[in-house]
C-alpha cells in the first residue's frame, strides 16, 4: 500500500447514526495513511459540508433524517465526483441493486466482512485519486511548458486583429486570416488557439501547397480500404486535431470541391470518410490562411462568395510589417528576448545605429525576415550590443539602400540608384555607367546638380 | 486469554493485532449496550414494536462485526417476523437470556483483554 505523501489528503465522509457502528468505520479507515474521516450523524450534516469534496462517502442506509435512496441522491446532485458507499444492516439484492442504479458505488452489508470491503474499496479509491492527482499535476505541468504565444504589437490594425482574434477564440465561428507572407498569420493562429484555452490540445496546420485533389481529400478528410484484414481506416487533419486547432494554409489554393465539403461538414459537425459508412465527428477548430487580401479573393471568385462566408464567418486582415513600423523596434526586442533564451545568453540590446539601419528597412518578408536579420545579429555581436554592422540586411551588409521607405521624385531615387552603385563598385564611374546602362556624363551632372 | 486476542478472531485481524483498538471497540460496544438494553426492556413491557425493532438494529452490525453471529441470526430473523406479525412478543421475550448472557461475556472479554495489556507476557 503506497502512501499518498505530499499529496492532498484522502477525504472520507462517513455518516452513519449508529455511534459504535461509526466508531468502528472510522477505526477500519484510519489505518490507511494519509486519510482524513469525518464522521456525520445525520445525512444532512454531510449534505451540508460536501464542499469540503469528499473522495468516499460510507452511507448508512438507515438514518434519522431521510432514507438512503434520498441522501444518495442529495449528495449525488449536489457533488458528483465523490463515490457513495451504501452501508446497510440489511442484506437486500433488490436494495442494492436499486441503490447501484441511481449511482452509489458500492453497496455493504453491515458483517464480519465489511471491513475488508471496505478496505479494498478505500484502496482502490486512493489508486484511482493518485492517478487523477497526478494526471491533474501532469496537465498543469504541460499547460506550463506551453509558452505563451507572444502577438504583440502597437499599431492599430494589430490591436483590431488581436483583439477580433481573442473574440473569435472563444466561438464556434471559422476564421480567415489574412495578410502577406510572414505577417505573422500562424503566429496568431496559435494564439487564438491557446486564448481558446485548448492548449493542450493539438494544433495542426496543413498546406495544399503541391498536393493533387486526391491528396488533399485523404490528408484532410481520411481514408477507408477494404483489405484481405479487414477494414483499413486512416484517419485525416479533421479527426485528429479532436478538440484543437486545424489551421488551413492557401484556403483560396482548395478547390470548390472541397470548400463545399467542408461547408457541409462545419454544419452538420460530422462526415464520412470516402467509401465509408463510419462516421467521424469533427470537433476542432478551423482557421485558414491566405496571403491574399481576402476582398481581392472575393472580387475575383464572386461564384465562391457563399462558400467564404459560411465557413470563414471571421475575417481578420494582417497589415505588412512596413505598415506597422511603429512595431519594429517593439518586435525587434521580442526577437532579441527569444533569440537570446534560445542560445542560453544574456539579451544584447540594439545600438541607436543599429536601429537607425532596421529602421530604414521595407522587410518584404515582414516579420519573418526581421526575427532572421535579429537572429543572425544575434551571432554576429561580440558584446551585449548589437551594432549596425551586426544587422545583416539583403546579405549586403553596409550596402543596402532603402529606396521606398520614404515618398520621394524619380530624380531623387534615380540619384540614391546611382549612388549605391557608386559606392558599390568603389566610385568607378565609367563601370557604374556600364551596369545601370546610362551614359557617364548623366552621373557627373548628378554629382554636380548635388555639389551645387 | 481473551477471545479477541486469538490471531484468527475477526476484529483482532481486522486491525493487525493492535488490542488498544479493539479493547476500544469492545468496551464502545458494551456502554451501548449497557445503555440500550433497559431501553430493549423498557420497549418490550410497553410492547413498544417500533422501538424493540431500532433498538435491535442497532445490535445487529455490532454484533455481527464482534462475531456473536447466533445471536445476530436470531435477532435478523425476528426482525423479519416483527415486521410481519407485530403483535407476537414471545419469541422476543425469549431472547433476554442470551441478551444477558452477551452482557456478561463482554464483561469478562474485556477484563481479560485489559490484563493482557497490561501483563502482555502473560
Amino acid at each position: 500500500m503506497g502512501t499518498l505523501m505530499n499529496e492532498e489528503p484522502f477525504r472520507i465522509f462517513i455518516v452513519e447514526d449508529d455511534p459504535w457502528y461509526g466508531e468502528f468505520l472510522e477505526a477500519s479507515i484510519q489505518l490507511f495513511p494519509n486519510v482524513e474521516v469525518h464522521r456525520f450523524g445525520k445525512a444532512q450534516a454531510c449534505i451540508d459540508a460536501l464542499g469540503q469534496n469528499p473522495s468516499l462517502i460510507t452511507l448508512d442506509y438507515r438514518l434519522p433524517d431521510m432514507g438512503g435512496k434520498d441522501a444518495l441522491r442529495f449528495i449525488l446532485e449536489k457533488n458528483q465526483t465523490a463515490k457513495v458507499a451504501v452501508v446497510s444492516a440489511q442484506e437486500d439484492i433488490e436494495t442494492a441493486v436499486d441503490l447501484l442504479k441511481h449511482g452509489a458505488y458500492d453497496y455493504l452489508v453491515k458483517n464480519e466482512q465489511t471491513r475488508d470491503r471496505l478496505w479494498n474499496i478505500v484502496k482502490n479509491l486512493i489508486k484511482e485519486v493518485k492517478l487523477e492527482q497526478e494526471n491533474r499535476r501532469l496537465k498543469e505541468q504541460l499547460l506550463q511548458s506551453v509558452q505563451p504565444v507572444p502577438f504583440i504589437g502597437n499599431d492599430a490594425n494589430i490591436k483590431r486583429a488581436k483583439s477580433i482574434a481573442e473574440k473569435a477564440a472563444k466561438r464556434d465561428s471559422g476564421i480567415l486570416i489574412c495578410g502577406p507572407s510572414g505577417s505573422g498569420k500562424k503566429t496568431l493562429a496559435k494564439y487564438i488557439h491557446q486564448y481558446a484555452g485548448t492548449a493542450t490540445q493539438p494544433f495542426l496546420i496543413f498546406s495544399p501547397i503541391g498536393l493533387n485533389e486526391e491528396q488533399i481529400e485523404k490528408v484532410l478528410f481520411g481514408t477507408e480500404h477494404i483489405t484481405s484484414l479487414g477494414i483499413q481506416r486512416e484517419t485525416g487533419l479533421l479527426v485528429q486535431v479532436g478538440k484543437g486547432t486545424l489551421v488551413i494554409e492557401h484556403f483560396d489554393r482548395l478547390s470548390h470541391t472541397i470548400l463545399e465539403r467542408l461547408t457541409q461538414i462545419k454544419r452538420s459537425r460530422h462526415f464520412y470518410a470516402k467509401g465509408s459508412n463510419y462516421k467521424f465527428e469533427v470537433k476542432g477548430k478551423w482557421i485558414f490562411t491566405s496571403h491574399l487580401n481576402s476582398d481581392l479573393w472575393l472580387k475575383s471568385n464572386p461564384d465562391r462568395a457563399y462558400l467564404m462566408f459560411s465557413l470563414m464567418e471571421i475575417r481578420i486582415e494582417l497589415p505588412a510589417l512596413l505598415q506597422r513600423k511603429e512595431d519594429i523596434i517593439l518586435l525587434s526586442n521580442l526577437f532579441l528576448q527569444q533569440s537570446a533564451t534560445q542560445g542560453h545568453i544574456h539579451q544584447p540590446r540594439l545600438t541607436k545605429k543599429a536601429i537607425d539601419k532596421l529602421m530604414k528597412h521595407t522587410f518584404p518578408g515582414n516579420l519573418k525576415e526581421l526575427k532572421a536579420i535579429i537572429d543572425m545579429a544575434v551571432v554576429l555581436s561580440k558584446n551585449q550590443e548589437i551594432e549596425a554592422d551586426d544587422v545583416v540586411i539583403q546579405g549586403i551588409n553596409g550596402q543596402e539602400r532603402l529606396w521606398f521607405n520614404t515618398d520621394k521624385t524619380m530624380e531623387e531615387y534615380q540619384n540614391e540608384i546611382i549612388h549605391f552603385f557608386l559606392e558599390k563598385y568603389e566610385h568607378k564611374v565609367i563601370l557604374v555607367a556600364d551596369k545601370l546602362q546610362i551614359s557617364k556624363s548623366s552621373i557627373y551632372n548628378m554629382l554636380k546638380r548635388e555639389r551645387e | 486469554m481473551s477471545r479477541f486476542a486469538q490471531p484468527h478472531n475477526p476484529l483482532f485481524k481486522s486491525f493487525s493485532g493492535d488490542l488498544t483498538i479493539v479493547l476500544r471497540l469492545l468496551y464502545r460496544f458494551k456502554e451501548e449496550w449497557d445503555k440500550t438494553l433497559p431501553d430493549w426492556h423498557q420497549c418490550l413491557s410497553e410492547a413498544n414494536v417500533k422501538g424493540i425493532f431500532h433498538i435491535q438494529h442497532r445490535w445487529l452490525s455490532g454484533l455481527r462485526t464482534l462475531g456473536y453471529d447466533s445471536m445476530a441470526q436470531r435477532i435478523s430473523a425476528l426482525q423479519v417476523e416483527l415486521q410481519e406479525n407485530p403483535s407476537d412478543l414471545t419469541k422476543i421475550h425469549a431472547l433476554k437470556e442470551g441478551l444477558e448472557e452477551i452482557q456478561a461475556d463482554l464483561t469478562t472479554e474485556i477484563t481479560a483483554l485489559q490484563g493482557l495489556m497490561q501483563h502482555p507476557k502473560k
